[in-house]
């Protein structure tokens, strides 16, 4: 039963065979919580859109044609409740990553330097987690759309074309994102290797943010 | 294949994530080789995506939330609904049946139909519509009493009854010829009074009738009345004191605004009436010939008087003459036993001379048009009074309308009766004096006198 596709699982399960619906969960469970966890940055919020992207899977199992890939479904279910919270998320607090922190400092630092320099400081761990920390935070810092294409080809290891499915858009569009996703990554990651070193050694914070 | 620099350096994700075709990837990897900027580009998208599927750690799955997700999928294979079967479809609606199937058609074929039908009698034809309405919304006229073809009978004895009184003024016209005027005056007088009680017959005859008929449905209760004095001053009945003839001659609305005796070109009878008359005076277009027969006739006897002077009267009155003069000479003949013996022989043979004449009437206009026929006296009618002139033994008048019954009616199942009452009443005839015979003659005689002018 391990060697058939995801549809052939899916049909199975239909028929009410709960060890299809393990072998499919065992191949997507892991991508869709490590998708869940960086696009909404919250374990515990991942972890509840986590069991409500698969109790859908479950409920319309019925419905489902087959007419689509697996993959292409669940991923878009994962995907559209991560944008529903990030909609619900801008009504309750609808501060800007540009927007000062402190509402009386219009002038000091906003989330996005706050991000970045946090990220600067895990990096001075000069440990792997460290690292991680600063890119999760170099990750979280993209613009949505970009983040959102990154993560479903990182972590989803999705083609684009089956990305811009997802997505809604044409794959140009999502390659073109892809880029410059990568390119504010490749950004962050130069600056935390280039001024790691300096910033030891001088044993300050550095100033300034990204270039 | 060759690529520009901008399309290659656009394309290098797809050397990066290893998406192109392979002939895409060598075009690629070709302008890659000579191009630096592009090659660096290359290295450099590369190195970022090895140092970020490091940085990106795989971390497991929460062990709680997978366990949920299992529990959850567990319930639900094992209540596995049976596929679900079609739901039965809903029970179509009241209005969808009726749209769906031939009803809703129909019925507005039908419907259009009608509606045709009633805009072209309505709209096609406006001028009647407004008509129906019109008399749907004006209030019934009352239902006029109906008069049977026995009450125009009777009708008809009133309009006799006028004749008979004309007679009288013919009789009493015919006085200065032979007779002195004091003589002929009171001639006529008798006659009148004798006019007069007939008269009342034939409006008693119609009083039954009409209470016979209802009545209370008639405006005047009294249609006997009305049928007598129709001819006569309107709305009054015929006084019994006065001569009835004098009361119909003197009626203005017969004269129709001339003076009894003025020029002939008077002589004219008026319609009747000129709208239609009410429920009450219903028969008075059936006896309206008498006031018009009795018109000509009193005008002949004034004519014969010579009152008015008249040329045209004078003219008339000249073939008068010589039948009075041979009346005179054929009494002189026969040897009248008095002279009173002689007016009252003169005055029963004329009565029964005028109901003889009234009787063959019918007949006589019969010739005049098509509105005197219905107003012609039905058989039983005409048997009724034949009856009673026989029971009165009046023979010469009941032979009279005897015949008068068998010449208009030859098929009816009474003609053995009416032949049988003639031979009776010829034998009664025969077996009285022979001086009754006498004035007969007379009267036949003075009969041609009078219808020879006329006929003229």
């Amino acid at each position: 039963m391990s060697d058939e596709t995801d549809e052939q699982l899916m049909h199975a399960y239909r028929e009410g065979n709960a060890r299809a619906f393990e072998l499919l969960l065992a191949r997507h469970e892991r991508k869709v919580w490590n998708f869940l966890r960086r696009s909404v940055g919250d374990a515990a919020l991942a972890e509840d859109l986590l069991q409500e992207v698969f109790l859908r899977v479950i409920k319309a199992r019925l419905e489902w044609k087959g007419e689509a890939k697996f993959t292409t479904w669940v991923y878009a279910i994962a995907r559209n409740l991560c944008v529903d919270h990030a909609r619900r998320a801008v009504h309750r607090d609808a501060r800007s990553l540009d927007a000062p922190t402190r509402a009386d400092d219009e002038a000091g630092e906003t989330l996005h330097d706050r991000l970045a320099t946090d990220a600067r400081d895990a990096e001075g761990l000069a440990s792997d987690g460290q690292v991680r920390a600063r890119v999760d935070a170099a990750v979280a810092a993209l613009p949505p759309d970009q983040r959102e294409v990154f993560l479903l080809r990182e972590v989803m290891d999705m083609p684009f074309a089956e990305i811009a499915v997802v997505v809604g858009a044409p794959e140009p569009t999502v390659k073109s994102r892809m880029r410059y996703a990568l390119e504010r990554l490749r950004e962050a990651l130069d600056d935390l290797r280039a001024g790691a070193a300096p910033e030891r050694r001088a044993g300050g914070s550095p100033a300034g943010g990204a270039p | 294949m060759t690529s520009s620099h901008d399309e290659t350096n656009a394309r290098l994700l797809e050397l990066v994530y290893d998406e192109a075709t392979p002939a895409e990837r060598a075009a690629l990897e070709a302008h890659v080789a000579t191009c630096a900027a592009c090659e660096a580009e290359l290295a450099s998208l590369g190195a970022t995506r090895a140092h970020l599927r490091v940085a990106l750690d795989d971390v497991p799955v929460p062990a709680r939330a997978h366990a949920r997700i299992l529990e959850a999928a567990a319930q639900a294979a094992a209540t596995v609904p049976a596929p679900p079967a079609r739901a039965p479809a809903p029970s179509p609606s009241w209005w969808e049946r009726l749209r769906g199937r031939w009803t809703f058609p129909t019925l507005a074929t039908v419907g259009a139909v009608a509606v045709v039908l009633l805009a072209s009698k309505v709209f096609l034809d406006p001028q009647r519509t407004v008509e129906r309405g019109r008399e749907a919304l004006a209030p019934a006229e009352p239902q006029p009493a109906t008069v049977t073809r026995s009450d125009q009978g009777l009708a008809k004895n009133a309009a006799s009854g006028a004749d008979l009184a004309a007679a009288a003024e013919r009789t009493r016209a015919m006085a200065p010829n032979g007779v002195s005027p004091a003589l002929g005056g009171l001639m006529g007088k008798r006659m009148s009074e004798a006019l007069v009680r007939k008269h009342r017959e034939s409006a008693n005859l119609l009083h039954g009738a009409a209470s016979r008929e209802g009545a209370g449905e008639m405006a005047g209760g009294d249609f006997g009345a009305g049928a007598a004095s129709s001819s006569g001053p309107r709305g009054g009945r015929a006084e019994p004191d006065a001569p009835a003839a004098a009361a119909f001659a003197s009626s203005p609305s017969d004269w129709k605004g001339g003076a009894p005796g003025n020029a002939p070109s008077t002589r004219t009878s008026p319609a009747p009436m000129a709208a239609p008359p009410p429920p009450a005076l219903r028969a008075a277009p059936v006896a309206a010939s008498a006031p018009r027969r009795m018109q000509k006739l009193s005008d002949d006897s004034l004519d014969g008087l010579g009152a008015g002077s008249a040329a045209p009267a004078e003219a008339k009155a000249a073939p008068a003459k010589p039948s009075v003069a041979k009346k005179s000479a054929r009494d002189e003949e026969t040897g009248a036993d008095s002279p009173a013996a002689d007016k009252e022989r003169a005055r029963e043979a004329q009565v029964e001379e005028d109901e003889i004449d009234q009787l063959r009437a019918p007949a006589k206009d019969e010739a005049s048009g098509s509105k005197r026929e219905e107003a012609a006296p039905p058989q039983e009618v005409l048997a009724r009074r034949a009856e009673q002139l026989f029971a009165a033994h009046r023979w010469s008048a009941a032979i009279a309308a005897y015949r008068e019954l068998i010449r208009r009616f030859p098929d009816a199942d009474l003609k053995p009766r009416w032949s049988a009452r003639i031979t009776q009443a010829q034998a009664e005839s025969d077996t009285a004096s022979p001086a009754a015979s006498r004035p007969k003659v007379r009267a036949k005689a003075s009969k041609k006198a009078d219808v020879v002018p006329v006929g003229e």
